[in-house]
């Protein structure tokens, strides 16, 4: 019994870290934040998310009722609309290579990717 | 006779190679290598995006070190050109023309001038774009300011988070006193602008109206010819809906009332499965989405810089990769598109 409770513990405490293995700096103008790779949820979160529970970690657990159809007129990204529809805080960041994307920010301020968000809502 | 043979075997031979690989992403010393890839988020200009795009990919060819043409700048200049008051669905031939008769602003300094607002109001660009947007066209209703201002903000409430502070803007709107969103941008550009513009040697934009499957076979030669992206104007259906054809038929530039307009850079072509694909460069981000997950793209190793020509959702989603471009069918540009632009 001793034994299977400490493979457990182990098999979780090694595939938290795996999960959190690629993390990067996304930033803007006045804004920095590490985001890391989470291989569960294939989004990016911030890296507070892997030390303690955050709301965009618990977002992306279960699946949620879509918001009302956006509006794409003008070639508005639909991920970062989904977001908007969430009444979430839009955030584009940009890479190393200022490559932007979208993210959504909750009232705990952590972010996960849009795209992520977008996939979860149905 | 051989000479005849060959003649008469000519064309035949320049269509089939008309697909031949092609990427000008992944092409050495590709001034891709300096544009990043956009995230238009919520505003409704990717005319500007995408023109904005063509250029600098055009300047840093010619030898300019980094990209200098914000999109929001691309957009003013086209709705001043020709006195719209709203920056939203512009024309990217337009835009250019514009520029052209202008100097331009640097990147980095819209960015910026942009970002003093933004941070005011506690938003970011595309929620403070938008609401100036619904502001001006309140204005336009009911020529009275707090109207315009309430009402704005009400239209604006759908898709901006609670702690936006655009109340903080009403000083600086009311010191503009000037109500749409052109002339507002402008006082709020210029003053910097004005100091620091520069003119560019710009090329003339030349647009071309989808009459057909020549259509296709106009942008794959110029992407052969000349090196350079065209940019298309289509139907964005298709990314989630693969079936869909914008296009009522192919005889007319008539679309379907549902059709997402949109716009973006065609920068490759491929013969895959005995079908010709060309590679699109949209500006939706650089991550896997439920519109790019369906299709093979060229990903690029954020570590390493490798390109992967080949990627897909299933394989690369993890975080390492960038999505630069992807692969769509010909029949689908041909099917959806309303027109395109290149530079001269």
């Amino acid at each position: 019994m001793k034994s299977l409770a400490l493979s457990t513990f182990l098999f979780l405490f090694f595939s938290q870290g795996a999960l959190a293995a690629y993390c990067e700096t996304f930033s803007s103008i006045n804004e920095t934040h590490k985001l890391c790779w989470n291989d569960l949820h294939k989004a990016w979160l911030s890296e507070a998310c892997f030390k303690k529970t955050c709301d965009s970690q618990q977002f992306l657990k279960k699946t949620h009722k879509a918001p009302p159809v956006q509006d794409l007129s003008g070639g508005r990204n639909p991920s970062a609309m989904v977001c908007h529809g969430l009444k979430l805080t839009l955030v584009i960041l940009k890479d190393g290579k200022n490559n932007e994307q979208s993210f959504c920010q909750f009232s705990d301020n952590s972010l996960t990717d849009a795209n992520a968000i977008e996939r979860v809502v149905k | 006779m051989k000479l005849f043979i060959f003649l008469a075997l000519l064309p035949t031979l320049v269509f089939a190679n008309s697909c031949d690989y092609k990427n000008l992403i992944t092409a050495s010393d590709s001034p891709f290598d300096k544009i990043p890839v956009y995230d238009q988020d919520g505003a409704n200009i990717c005319y500007a995006f995408t023109a904005a795009q063509l250029l600098d990919y055009e300047l840093i060819k010619d030898g300019l070190s980094s990209r200098s043409i914000h999109p929001a700048w691309v957009a003013l200049k086209d709705a001043a050109n020709i006195n719209k008051s709203e920056i939203s669905f512009g024309s990217s031939r337009r835009a250019i023309e514009a520029l052209m008769n202008d100097s331009n602003c640097h990147y980095d300094l819209v960015a910026k001038q942009l970002g003093v607002w933004a941070y005011k109001a506690n938003v970011k660009e595309a929620e403070l774009l938008r609401f100036l947007e619904n502001f001006t066209n309140q204005y336009k209703k009911t020529g009275s300011f707090q109207v315009a201002f309430q009402n704005g903000l009400k239209t604006t409430a759908d898709w901006c988070p609670p702690h936006a502070t655009f109340k903080n803007l009403i000083p600086e709107l009311e010191n503009l006193a000037v109500f749409a969103t052109t002339p507002i941008l402008t006082k709020l550009l210029m003053p910097k602008c004005e100091e620091f513009k520069t003119k560019l040697p710009l090329r003339k934009p030349h647009m071309v109206n989808n009459e057909g499957p020549n259509f296709s076979k106009n942008i794959l030669k110029h992407l052969d010819q000349k090196n350079s992206p065209v940019e298309v104007s289509y139907c964005a259906n298709f990314w989630q809906e693969p079936s869909y054809q914008g296009r009522l038929s192919s005889s007319t530039l008539d679309l379907k009332s549902d059709c997402f307009m949109h716009s973006s850079l065609v920068v490759g072509k491929r013969m895959m499965n005995n079908s010709c694909q060309v590679l699109i460069r949209n500006t939706w981000g650089n991550g896997w989405n439920k519109t790019n997950e369906k299709w093979n793209c060229v990903c690029k190793h954020k570590s390493t810089g490798k390109f992967e020509d080949n990627c897909s959702y299933s394989t690369h989603n993890n975080g390492q990769y960038s999505v630069e471009a992807c692969w769509v069918g010909e029949d689908l540009l041909n099917n959806n598109s309303h027109s395109s632009v290149i530079l001269k």
